[in-house]
């Protein structure tokens, strides 16, 4: 990949200062992918990757986090780091399925990123909107200079964000579910507390990964609420998701009522 | 207070102080009634502060039917953007076949 040009023409605050910029453009991002059974479309994502970033004149490092796959997904993450790189394309294999915040914390450890990026690598997500994101977390805040973005989370419910593939129930129960959240606890105006297309600040991350407890769902929605309550700051970039082009992503009963479980554990201890 | 408030004891507090103003005004809703002239002759008053609760909850949960329906209403629906990614992928499956990617 190429190194940082001294172009700056493709993001940035508009600041006139040519070293922040500069700064801005060597910044390495990270993008963690858990994956379980992801043969498919790991390849994809990992192209689209490539091409966003090689675009915008960003640099980037894939950390796949592999949960022993019976699907192989090992393989062709070995296949992509032939292709892409060992400096862009870094695989952590885990020994079993075991879970996402370890996953998370996995790919964290493994990055060298100033910036990390969680996001699904099954497709739902698109990197298309990371240059969105940074920019807004490299907005210069005129009236409050020492208020940076921390976290910009990818929100689906502001107009120009959407989802491609869901039914009305699937709307009625995400809504539902939405403003549940967002009455019970203190989230600083976020509007999607379960998404889980984000970039973070590597510090706020690191600080805030490890107080999360929850699982499913309210896990996304747990690592917003205690940023929020740690004073740091969330920016929103809409997005447009697209659910799972080899199905609907799973919403059962189970999920519900582990969602619920999360929400009101939530709700008594922060 | 040195630590914030927790959630919960936000809400407790808030029924806290409804359940105060509201026992308030149930002891004084004689001189309720006769602070005002409409009042006097309104057959309102009394159930509404005898049961203040109910609405008060009734209304809540209004607010939270017609925000949802209002959310799902105005909903984004991006069809588009799953057209888009199909293209994508093609596109990407060529460039992946090409840097030497056995599918």
């Amino acid at each position: 990949s190429s190194s940082s040009s001294s172009s700056s023409s493709s993001i940035g605050s508009g600041s006139d200062n040519s070293t922040i910029t500069t700064n801005i453009n060597k910044m390495l991002y990270s993008i963690i992918l858990p994956t379980y059974n992801e043969r498919d479309n790991l390849p994809l994502i990992t192209q689209f990757i490539h091409d966003t970033f090689t675009q915008s004149a960003l640099t980037y490092e894939i950390i796949v986090v592999d949960d022993s796959s019976p699907d192989n997904t090992l393989e062709v993450a070995k296949s992509l780091q032939k292709i892409f790189t060992e400096k862009r394309f870094v695989i952590v294999s885990r020994p079993g399925k075991l879970g996402l915040g370890s996953a998370y914390s996995a790919g964290l450890k493994a990055s060298s990123g100033d910036r990390v990026i969680l996001m699904d690598a099954d497709l739902s997500h698109h990197p298309k909107f990371i240059p969105q994101m940074i920019s807004v977390m490299d907005k210069d805040d005129k009236n409050n200079k020492s208020k940076k973005v921390d976290i910009v989370s990818g929100t689906r419910y502001r107009p120009a964000g959407g989802v491609a593939g869901w039914d009305t129930f699937r709307k009625l129960t995400s809504c539902g579910a939405n403003f549940l959240a967002t009455f019970l606890l203190s989230t600083g105006g976020a509007s999607d507390l379960t998404g889980s297309f984000r970039l973070y600040e590597r510090a706020a991350l690191e600080e805030i990964l490890p107080r999360v407890q929850s699982k499913g769902y309210a896990f996304q929605m747990e690592i917003l609420v205690r940023a929020h309550k740690a004073g740091l700051k969330i920016g929103e970039v809409p997005i447009t998701f697209v659910d799972r082009i080899y199905g609907e992503s799973k919403l059962g009963a189970n999920e519900i009522v582990m969602y619920l479980k999360g929400l009101l554990t939530l709700f008594l201890t922060t | 207070m040195a630590s914030p408030l927790l959630r919960y004891q936000l809400f407790l507090s808030i029924g806290i102080v409804f359940l105060a103003i509201w026992k308030a005004s149930l002891s004084s809703l004689d001189s309720i009634k006769s602070s005002h002239h409409i009042f006097e002759s309104s057959t309102i008053i009394e159930p509404l502060v005898t049961y203040l609760p109910v609405w008060a909850i009734l209304s809540l949960g209004v607010y939270a039917l017609f925000s949802v329906l209002y959310r799902v209403a105005t909903f984004g629906d991006c069809p588009k953007a799953a057209d888009e990614l199909g293209k994508q992928i093609i596109e990407a499956k060529g460039k992946l076949k090409a840097a030497g990617f056995a599918f």
